[in-house]
């Protein structure tokens, strides 16, 4: 009962597991196959696959780091590496990327929703509504969020069968010959595409309250980005098999036209249904970055519970998505925070194992 | 504790008199205390008791009668009652005489014995007419807390059943047992509900539900924290996995603690029919879940936003239904569910005769006069109807309201949004159900947290010998439930 909440350790491998999956499987999966294809063409899946490769590379660091602070959060052992002021510079930087990733993603699913299923309400409506439960969850501890965000994983079971029955209309040939895209146009893709697999970094919070062994974490944590990383690399292949590059240029959310070729006897239109779990999945990843930011804004502020930073940064993420409410500029935003994330993803959690390194730095667990 | 003012009334008075008199006093001087005076030998006594409590030809047999014939050398000894206890003050001397024990006092004594002579007026054991069930035990609790015990011990018969008593009610005393098996049943929790039965401090306990409110962690939760039930069985069973069972005077209803959401899908038939078809049932269960909670608000959201979603063949009658009709078709819907709830409420309140009237009047003539006046679809009509028979499968009167109201919140929602409505309600209800505790322990297991080894006795029952472990939401000292009971397959 209260033993989990004595050491801290309060969520399991599995429940990591999931944690991670459902925040790197976001509102990405509507548009990542397009967004990869402006650079890489029909190669893209090459792109996303080798963008999960990095993935793996940039777990590993964290995993490294973490495991020198077994008890600690990235925001409880960033002053300790860095001295007091740098430290809090670096938390402070993080809130404010998570913050941006959370607003990003806030607009793109308002965006993406407005433009799908419904036209006439204001973009406000869903906003308070999701931000609504999005608070509902994350003033809650992270067990709680694990529970829900395990749950929830389970809509990919309708996805995947959703994917069986696109099988019949993909043509291969469309991906032949595979490379002549050419290695420069490929790998930019791959720097496209790896913002879709934001979400990783969360293992740097969630490694101290993880009841598991080192080892365990870390096949968890790799295990879900590997599991991302196929979706993401079968998602595109089969956009990619579907659509020739012409279709392609038209079509900014591939999957969702995609996925309405789909016909069964029972259902049509598919693409609502799927919108539907898409608008899960980004709002569970939504909550990931929201809890991040909260729980970081908490810290700074020395506050015992995030509950009440949970609140500010819903009050203020509101204006957010109203002002920036036109496609041009969320897409304008997704640039930006594309190459942000690279470096808060992979060089700062590289640079701190640099330093607690250098400086030899690491503790033992309690 | 308004009784008990004063300390004058500490001790016994050693006159039988003074005693017999302070304590009539005390009941208001009311009409029904009787005081029979007696003499054994020298010594002269008063037997009090309350005429309305007790079986008097118990008092006559074994108190009265005995005394008069005067055969054995003490008093104490010539009584027969088999039931006797000394009370050590006027608080408990009147508790006993409330509850239909009869109080005699010897005269120069400053000792009061209690012999039980209470009397029982006992419904007969019937199978509990909201719990039926085709296969198994066809008992049922009665108002009466001995006799449900006695059912409770009969049924498991282990010397680690543990039964404690607590009373209760700060003016008028209920006496509220507590039943679990104690090598199975986590310490923890049954010290966290008794600790929880303690601090209750209301005048009267009505019934099981005034307990379930006092004691249960969410009161303000749509879902049932505690499962009530009227069959022994079921105790048993849930007693067996480890969970705690309170029960109290006056009602046929046990309440049962922790539990999770899945319990409440369980019912005894499932054990005792085959694997397969218990499993099927459950599975038809489950599935009768989402229709009553979701198809209306599905069917609102389809006409009202997404009427693309239905195949080509269909649509054309579906439209021409709908269009027919002057209002949007929540109003519909909801017209028609509460027309439903009407007639089922009404149904309840009425004698069984006329309620199959109203059962007809309302079904049949309203249903149909409803469509032919084009107030209501076709379509309408037969998802309400559909809904109201899938919200009656589950096996717990408290989850099928649970489920009656939930289905509000999702038409309404589904009306403004259409299937985005739909998923914003089942992420709050999800939300809801994550942070839900029944008794400390999470509500949604097996599902959040997510166990997968107790997932056996969920979706489908796997055989009673694959089900070799407990569930480990009720965190049992011992998990292990059988092993080897198929050893001979081996042979």
């Amino acid at each position: 009962m209260d033993e989990g909440v004595k050491t801290k350790k309060t969520i399991s491998a599995q429940q990591l597991f999931f944690l991670i999956l459902q925040t790197q499987i976001g509102v990405g999966v509507l548009s990542l196959p397009y967004s990869v294809h402006t650079e890489s063409g029909k190669d893209g899946w090459i792109s996303i696959l080798i963008a999960g490769l990095f993935v793996q590379i940039g777990i590993g660091v964290i995993w490294l780091l973490s495991s020198r602070f077994p008890d600690k959060t990235l925001y409880e052992f960033a002053p300790l590496l860095l001295g007091r002021l740098l430290g809090t510079i670096v938390n402070a930087l993080y809130i404010v990327f998570f913050f941006i990733v959370a607003a990003q993603m806030l607009i793109v699913f308002l965006y993406l929703t407005s433009n799908w299923a419904f036209p006439h309400t204001p973009h406000i409506v869903f906003a308070v509504i999701v931000v609504g439960i999005t608070v509902y969850l994350i003033q809650e501890n992270i067990r709680i969020i694990a529970r829900f965000h395990v749950l929830m994983s389970f809509l990919f079971i309708i996805v995947l069968i959703l994917f069986v029955f696109i099988i019949k209309h993909l043509n291969v040939y469309y991906l032949l010959p595979i490379g002549s895209e050419g290695a420069p146009a490929i790998l930019s893709g791959t720097k496209q595409a790896l913002f879709s697999f934001a979400g990783f970094e969360f293992l740097l919070w969630l490694y101290p309250v993880t009841k598991a062994s080192s080892k365990a974490k870390w096949k968890a944590a790799a295990g879900a980005s590997a599991i991302a990383a196929v979706f993401y690399t079968l998602l595109s292949a089969f956009v990619y098999m579907f659509f020739s590059l012409k279709k392609l240029n038209h079509v900014p959310e591939p999957v969702l036209y995609m996925v309405k070729a789909v016909e069964l006897k029972m259902i049509e239109r598919i693409d609502l249904l799927f919108l539907s779990i898409w608008a899960i999945f980004a709002i569970t990843s939504f909550m990931s970055y929201m809890y991040l930011a909260a729980s970081g804004v908490a810290k700074l502020a020395k506050a015992k519970h995030h509950r009440k930073a949970v609140y500010v940064l819903a009050v203020l993420i509101l204006p957010i998505t109203f002002y920036t409410a036109n496609p041009e500029q969320s897409v304008n935003i997704y640039e930006k925070i594309s190459t942000l994330s690279t470096i808060f993803l992979f060089a700062v959690p590289a640079f701190l194992l640099a330093v607690a390194i250098i400086r030899n730095k690491r503790e033992e667990s309690t | 504790m308004s009784f008990w003012r004063g300390n004058k009334l500490a001790a016994f008075s050693p006159s039988a008199d003074e005693n017999a008199k302070r304590l009539t006093e005390m009941l208001g001087d009311a009409d029904d205390v009787k005081q029979r005076k007696f003499s054994f030998g020298k010594t002269a006594g008063i037997a009090l008791y309350l005429v309305t409590l007790v079986d008097s030809l118990r008092v006559e047999e074994h108190i009265l009668r005995p005394l008069a014939e005067n055969k054995s050398k003490n008093p104490e000894d010539a009584l027969t009652a088999i039931e006797r206890d000394d009370a050590a003050d006027y608080e408990a001397a009147m508790n006993a005489l409330l509850i239909g024990k009869t109080l005699v006092f010897f005269e120069g004594r400053t000792a009061c014995l209690i012999c039980g002579t209470e009397r029982t007026a006992l419904r007969t054991i019937t199978e509990p007419l909201n719990e039926k069930i085709v296969r198994g035990a066809h008992d049922g609790f009665v108002e009466n807390l001995n006799t449900n015990l006695f059912l409770l011990r009969k049924r498991v018969q282990s010397k680690e059943l543990v039964i404690e008593f607590a009373e209760k009610g700060e003016r008028a005393k209920k006496q509220i047992a507590i039943v679990y098996e104690k090598e199975i049943a986590n310490p923890e929790l049954v010290k966290e509900i008794k600790r929880r039965v303690d601090s209750i401090n209301a005048e009267m306990i009505y019934s099981a539900g005034h307990i379930e409110q006092m004691i249960e962690d969410s009161t303000l939760s749509p879902f049932p924290q505690f499962l009530s039930t009227e069959r022994p069985d079921r105790v048993a069973a849930n007693i067996m996995e480890g969970r705690i069972a309170i029960l109290n005077d006056g009602t046929p209803t046990c309440i049962i603690a922790p539990v999770n959401f899945i319990t409440f899908y369980q019912s005894p038939d499932d054990y005792t029919s085959r694997p397969l078809s218990g499993s099927f049932y459950r599975l038809l269960r489950l599935f009768a879940f989402f229709i009553a909670v979701l198809l209306p608000a599905f069917y609102i959201a389809v006409t009202s936003f997404h009427l693309e979603v239905v195949p080509g063949d269909l649509i054309v009658q579906m439209k021409g239904s709908v269009a027919d009709i002057p209002y949007p078709t929540i109003v519909e819907a909801l017209f028609m569910e509460m027309t439903i709830e009407l007639i089922r409420e009404a149904g309840i309140r009425l004698p069984s005769p006329i309620g199959q009237t109203i059962g007809i009047v309302g079904g049949l003539v309203i249903g149909d006069a409803v469509v032919s006046a084009g107030l209501v679809s076709n379509f309408t009509l037969i998802v309400v109807a559909l809904t109201a028979i899938a919200s009656y499968v589950v096996p717990s009167t408290e989850m099928n309201m649970t489920i009656r109201l939930l289905r509000f919140p999702f038409m309404v929602s589904a009306s403004l949004f259409g299937f985005y409505g739909l998923i914003f309600i089942m992420m709050v209800i999800v939300i809801h159900l994550c942070k839900l505790e029944s008794l400390k322990t999470p509500y949604f297991a097996p599902f959040a947290p997510l166990r997968w080894k107790d997932l056996k006795d969920t979706f489908i029952r796997r055989a009673i010998w694959k089900q070799k472990t407990r569930p480990t939401d009720s965190m049992p000292l011992d998990e292990t439930k059988e092993e080897g009971s198929r050893e001979w397959m081996k042979e």
